[in-house]
C-alpha cells in the first residue's frame, strides 16, 4: 500500500535534498592551498674535489714538471712611461711677411720666399728628430689687401714619405684664413734651417696676386700676418738628448694577496726567492735606487723592513736600450735582475714570516745620471719605459703550525623557502683528504645586532670538527702522501641554528691547519686533492606546492 | 507494474551504474511525457588501501601528521589501487508520438564533463613519498608497475534506442564526439631507488614512460585533442509469474579513444642513474652558486629524455552485466562490471530497492571489488510531482560514516524534469 505524498511532505523531502546537496558541496571546499607532511630525507647535495688550484688563485700557481707547485707572485714597483721625458707642449708662432707696394698685374709675387723658424716648447731636452703619432697645425693668415691672394705654405722639415708638408690655397681680399691640418705620421727634422740646431722647425711662405685680377695697386707697404699653432702633439718616436732627471716613487703600499686569508699561526717555507727585475726599454741610462721595502701585516699591526745591503739603498745601474732597426720590434731592452734570498737578506726569517698582506716601498729612478754621453742620440719609442717588478717565487714546500685561515662569504638565505622547511636533522660533510695537512674547521654565522656584525652561532658540531691529514710515507727521500684519510663532520640543523643561518648576513669559514708531525717541510703536489660530499639527513616539511 | 519497471535510456552514459538504475525507477509515473531533461553530477574516490580521511586531508590541503601516515602505511597491500571520477552533465531525451514513423525509438542528447583518475602503486612508493627515503637507507625501494592515469575530457553525445516491447529485446546506442582537455599517464615497468646507508649516493633504476598532453593549456574546455566514444546496450525482460519479473541487461560504455595533439610529450627514463650530489667544480668560488643548481628539474633532466609529439589514449571503458528482479514494491539488482585499462578489479554488487510509496524509494546494497574492497551503497529517490524527480545515491556510504577506516566515498545527485 502506497502512502500518498502530500504537499508538506514534498516540501520536507525537497528541503532534505537541498541540505544534503549543500553539505556535499561544502565538504568539497578546500581548507588551504596544498597539503603538507614531514618526510625524512637522506640524500647527497653536493660533491666536489679541491686541489691546490682551488685553494690558491690560478694566477699565483706554477706547476713544475715534477708536479711540485710554486707560488709565484708579481708586484709592480715601477711602471715609468718614458713619454713623459720628452713631452712637446702646444706651440704658437706668429710671423709677419712684408707685402710690396705698387701696382701689380695678376699672378705677380708680392711676398717673396721668406723662411722663418718655429721653436718648440720643450724643457730640459734637446730634440733632434720626432715621428708624430698625433699632431695638428692650425694655420691662420690675414690678407690686408683688397684682392685675393694665392699662397704657398711649406714646412720643409716635416715630411711624410719624403714629401714636405705643404699648403697651397687662396685668401679672398681683406679676409682671415684659418684651417687645421693633421701631421700624424710626419717625421719632423727639428735641427732647424742649418741642420745644427734643435727643438726648431723652419716654415716658408710665398704669396701672389690672384691670376684672376688684371691689375691691382697696393698703395703702402704692408704685411701678411701668419699665426701658426701646433697642438696635441704625441710622438711615436723622439731622438735627442732627453736630459737628466730624477723620479721619486713612493712611499706607497700595494696589496699582497698571497697570504691574505691567513689570520695567525706559523707558516714556514723551505725556500723563498725574490727577484727584482728591471727592464729599461728607453735609450737613456737609468739608475734605480730601492730606498726601502717593508712587509706589513695589518691584522697583527707588524711591519718588517727588508734587510738586504746589496739591494736596499744601493744604486743599480740599468744601461740604455738599443735600437734594432726592425720597425716591428724597434727596441732591444736592457734587463737586469737582482736576487734577494735567505742568504743575502732576512726574507725567510722575518720578512715573509710576518705573513704580510701589504708591501710598502719607496724608490728613486735617475735618468741620464752621467749627462749627455750619447751625443744627442737618446731615444724614446712611445709605450716604452722603465719598469721594475718584484717577483716572489715560493716552492710550495711548507711547514704549518696552527695556521689559521679565514674567509668571509656573503650569505642570503632569507628568501630560501626550502631551508626554512627543514624541521630538524643534520648535514654531514664526508671528506677524503689527500692533502698533507689536517684542518680544524668551523663555520660561524654573522648577523647585524645593534648595527654591528656579531657572531650568532657556530655550525659544525664539536669536538669532531677536524679534517684528518692524509697518511704520509717517506718515499724517494721525500715525505709524500701515501693514502687518503676519511673524515666526517656534522652540521646539526636545529630550529635555532636554521634560524641563525637564515638570518645570517655573512658566514666566516675558519680553518686551522697543521702539517703532520714529522717536523719536515712537506711538498705540495698538484695532484693532491681533497674530495668531499655534503649529505642531507633531515626531516623536511614537504608540500605539493614546493 | 510493468511500467514501473520499464527503463529509460536517459542515464545510459551517466555516472554510477547503480545510481543509474535508481534514476529510472519513477519513469513509469510519466510514461505519457515525451521529453525529459536532467542535470546530473557524480563523484567518487575509492582505494583498496587508502582510507577516506587520508584522501580528504590531501584534498583539503591539511598538514598530515607522521602518525596518520604511519597508520595508513601499516595497512597497505603489496599492490594498492586508487580511482576517482568527477562527472557532471545535462541530458535531454525525446520520444516521438505513436503517429510518427520513428515511434518505435527514443532519441537522446547529452553534454558531459568527465574527469577520471586511477593508479596503482607499491607500499614502498607510498612510504617514499610520505615518509621520505631515509627509511630505505641501505635498502632498495621498489615501485615497479607504478601506474597513474589522469584523463579530462568533454563529451557530446547523441543516441537512439528502441522502445520496450513485452518479451522483446531492447537495444540502444550512443555516439560521442570527445574534446580532450588533459591527459597524463605514467607507467613504470621498472622503478627502484637504492639509498646508500650513509646517504652518500642514490641509485635510480628505471624503465618509466610518462605521457602528457599540453600542460600549458588545461583549463575547462581547453582543446588539446579529439576522439570518439561509443555506448551500447541490450536488455530483455521476462515475466516469471504474476508480479515477479526479471530483466537482464548487457552494456558497453565509454568504448573509444582520444588522439592528443603535437604539443603533447612523451618522456622516457630507461637507465640506471647514479646520483652522488651536484658536482661543483670549485666550491670556494662564490660565482659557482652551487646551491642554485640544487633543484629537481636539473636532476629530472639528467634522467629523462623527453620528446614532443602526438599521443593516443584509450578511454577507461566499462563492461557491465546486470539483472533486476522485481516483485511488488521490491527490486533486487545484481550485477558485475569491469573497467578495462584503468587498474580496476572486477566489481560484483547486490542492491535492494524498496518503494515506500509510488513516489518515494530507498535502496541499500553491497559491493565487492572495483577500486576498493567492500562497499555499502544506499540511495533515495523521490518523485516530487509535476514531473520533477530527484535522486541522491552513494556507492560508498561507509565513507561518510566511518571515514577513518572506510576506503571509498561517493555521491551521485540528479534532478530530472519530465514534460
Amino acid at each position: 500500500m502506497y502512502l500518498t505524498m502530500t504537499k508538506p511532505l514534498f516540501n520536507s523531502y525537497f528541503l532534505f535534498f537541498l541540505i544534503l546537496t549543500a553539505f556535499a558541496l561544502s565538504s568539497c571546499k578546500k581548507e588551504s592551498d596544498q597539503p603538507s607532511w614531514d618526510v625524512d630525507i637522506l640524500a647527497p647535495l653536493i660533491s666536489s674535489s679541491m686541489t691546490i688550484n682551488n685553494l690558491v688563485s690560478d694566477t699565483l700557481i706554477k706547476i713544475n714538471p715534477d708536479s711540485t707547485v710554486n707560488l709565484v707572485y708579481t708586484s709592480s714597483l715601477i711602471n715609468y712611461s718614458a713619454d713623459s721625458l720628452a713631452q712637446i707642449r702646444d706651440t704658437n708662432l706668429v710671423s709677419g711677411f712684408p707685402i710690396f707696394s705698387g701696382t701689380f698685374p695678376g699672378g705677380y709675387q708680392i711676398v717673396p720666399l721668406t723662411p722663418t723658424v718655429m721653436n718648440f716648447q720643450v724643457s730640459g731636452v734637446v730634440l733632434k728628430k720626432a715621428i708624430l703619432k698625433t699632431e695638428f697645425i692650425n694655420i691662420i693668415m690675414s690678407n690686408p689687401i683688397g684682392c685675393t691672394l694665392i699662397f704657398d705654405y711649406e714646412v720643409p722639415g716635416a715630411t711624410l714619405g719624403g714629401i714636405p708638408f705643404r699648403v697651397f690655397d687662396s685668401i679672398p681680399g681683406n679676409t682671415r684664413y684659418s684651417k687645421t691640418f693633421s701631421l700624424a705620421g710626419y717625421s719632423l727634422d727639428l735641427t732647424g734651417p742649418g741642420g745644427t740646431s734643435s727643438n726648431t722647425m723652419s716654415v716658408s711662405i710665398v704669396a701672389y696676386i690672384s691670376k684672376n685680377v688684371l691689375k691691382y695697386t697696393i698703395p703702402n707697404t704692408t704685411a701678411l700676418i701668419d699665426s701658426n699653432r701646433i697642438y696635441n702633439t704625441q710622438a711615436e718616436y723622439v731622438q735627442g738628448y732627453l736630459g737628466q732627471s730624477t723620479k721619486n716613487i713612493g712611499p706607497q703600499r700595494s696589496a699582497f694577496s698571497l697570504f691574505k686569508s691567513i689570520r695567525s699561526g706559523i707558516l714556514n717555507f723551505s725556500k723563498i726567492n725574490i727577484t727584482l727585475d728591471m727592464d729599461n726599454s728607453v735609450g737613456v741610462d737609468a739608475t734605480i735606487n730601492l730606498l726601502k721595502i717593508s712587509s706589513i701585516n695589518t691584522k697583527t699591526g707588524t711591519t718588517v723592513n727588508l734587510i738586504c745591503p746589496s739591494v736596499i739603498n744601493n744604486s743599480i745601474n740599468v744601461s740604455r736600450a738599443s735600437q734594432t732597426g726592425n720597425p716591428a720590434s724597434p727596441v732591444d731592452s736592457t734587463i737586469k735582475s737582482v736576487v734577494i734570498n735567505s742568504s743575502n737578506s732576512n726574507i725567510s726569517t722575518q720578512f715573509f714570516a710576518n705573513l704580510p698582506n701589504q708591501l710598502a716601498y719607496s724608490l728613486q729612478v735617475l735618468v741620464n745620471p752621467l749627462g749627455n754621453i750619447s751625443g744627442d742620440n737618446d731615444f724614446i719609442y712611445s709605450g716604452h719605459g722603465i719598469n721594475a717588478n718584484l717577483q716572489v717565487n715560493i716552492p710550495l714546500s711548507a711547514l704549518a703550525s696552527n695556521l689559521v685561515l679565514a674567509d668571509t662569504l656573503l650569505l642570503n638565505l632569507s628568501n630560501s623557502k626550502q631551508i626554512q622547511k627543514v624541521n630538524s636533522g643534520s648535514l654531514y660533510l664526508y671528506l677524503t683528504n689527500g692533502l698533507p695537512f689536517n684542518a680544524q674547521v668551523q663555520i660561524y654565522t654573522l648577523n647585524n645586532i645593534n648595527n654591528k656584525l656579531t657572531i650568532t652561532d657556530s655550525l659544525i658540531q664539536t669536538p669532531n670538527n677536524t679534517i684528518l691529514s692524509a697518511n704520509m710515507a717517506y718515499i724517494g727521500n721525500l715525505w709524500k702522501v701515501s693514502s687518503s684519510v676519511n673524515s666526517k663532520l656534522a652540521i646539526p640543523l636545529t630550529k635555532s641554528k636554521i634560524n641563525n643561518l637564515v638570518n645570517a648576513k655573512k658566514v666566516i669559514v675558519l680553518a686551522t691547519f697543521n702539517t703532520p708531525a714529522q717536523n719536515n717541510f712537506i711538498n705540495i703536489y698538484s695532484y693532491y686533492q681533497l674530495d668531499f660530499k655534503l649529505v642531507a639527513d633531515f626531516n623536511y616539511n614537504l608540500s605539493t606546492k614546493n | 507494474m510493468r511500467k514501473l519497471f520499464s527503463i529509460s535510456i536517459l542515464f545510459l552514459s551517466a555516472g554510477l551504474l547503480n545510481a543509474q538504475d535508481m534514476r529510472e525507477c519513477f519513469d513509469a509515473n510519466y510514461s505519457d511525457k515525451r521529453s525529459t531533461f536532467s542535470i546530473n553530477a557524480d563523484a567518487f574516490c575509492n582505494s583498496n588501501s587508502i582510507p577516506v580521511d587520508f584522501v580528504d586531508a590531501l584534498y583539503l590541503g591539511q598538514n598530515i601528521s607522521s602518525g596518520f601516515i604511519n597508520n595508513v602505511a601499516g595497512n597497505l597491500n603489496a599492490e594498492n589501487r586508487i580511482g576517482a571520477e568527477f562527472n557532471y552533465s545535462i541530458h535531454y531525451s525525446y520520444k516521438p508520438d505513436s503517429c510518427s514513423r520513428y515511434s518505435k525509438f527514443e532519441f537522446f542528447f547529452s553534454i558531459q564533463n568527465r574527469t577520471h583518475l586511477d593508479g596503482r602503486f607499491s607500499g614502498d612508493l607510498f612510504n617514499l613519498v610520505f615518509n621520505g627515503n631515509k627509511m630505505f637507507a641501505g635498502q632498495t625501494a621498489n615501485f615497479d608497475n607504478f601506474n597513474l592515469n589522469l584523463l579530462q575530457y568533454q563529451q557530446f553525445q547523441i543516441g537512439i534506442c528502441s522502445k520496450i516491447k513485452a518479451g522483446g529485446i531492447r537495444y540502444g546506442i550512443g555516439l560521442s564526439v570527445l574534446n580532450g582537455q588533459q591527459y597524463q599517464n605514467i607507467l613504470a615497468k621498472k622503478a627502484e631507488l637504492y639509498t646508500s646507508p650513509d646517504g652518500e649516493y642514490i641509485n635510480f633504476n628505471s624503465d618509466i614512460t610518462y605521457k602528457q598532453s599540453n600542460t600549458s593549456n588545461t583549463n575547462l574546455g581547453s582543446s588539446n585533442g579529439a576522439g570518439f566514444g561509443v555506448d551500447a546496450f541490450a536488455e530483455k525482460s521476462f515475466t516469471i509469474r504474476e508480479e515477479l519479473t526479471e530483466k537482464i541487461k548487457f552494456e558497453l560504455k565509454d568504448i573509444g579513444m582520444i588522439w592528443w595533439n603535437k604539443s603533447s610529450r612523451t618522456a622516457v627514463a630507461d637507465s640506471l642513474y647514479h646520483y652522488d650530489g651536484i658536482s661543483v667544480n670549485n666550491i670556494l668560488d662564490p660565482k659557482n652558486s652551487a646551491f642554485s643548481k640544487l633543484n629537481s628539474d636539473s636532476i629530472f633532466n639528467k634522467v629523462v629524455q623527453s620528446n614532443p609529439g602526438k599521443i593516443a589514449s584509450v578511454l577507461p571503458g566499462i563492461i557491465h552485466f546486470n539483472s533486476v528482479t522485481s516483485y511488488k514494491t521490491w527490486q533486487l539488482s545484481k550485477g558485475i562490471r569491469y573497467m578495462y585499462d584503468a587498474n580496476y578489479k572486477l566489481n560484483v554488487y547486490l542492491t535492494g530497492n524498496y518503494f515506500i510509496t509510488k513516489r518515494l524509494m530507498v535502496s541499500l546494497g553491497a559491493a565487492y571489488g572495483g577500486y576498493t574492497v567492500f562497499s555499502v551503497n544506499t540511495g533515495l529517490g523521490a518523485d516530487l510531482g509535476s514531473g520533477f524527480i530527484v535522486h541522491l545515491f552513494s556507492n560508498n556510504i561507509e565513507g561518510f560514516i566511518i571515514p577513518q577506516i572506510a576506503l571509498g566515498q561517493s555521491v551521485s545527485v540528479s534532478i530530472m524534469k519530465h514534460f
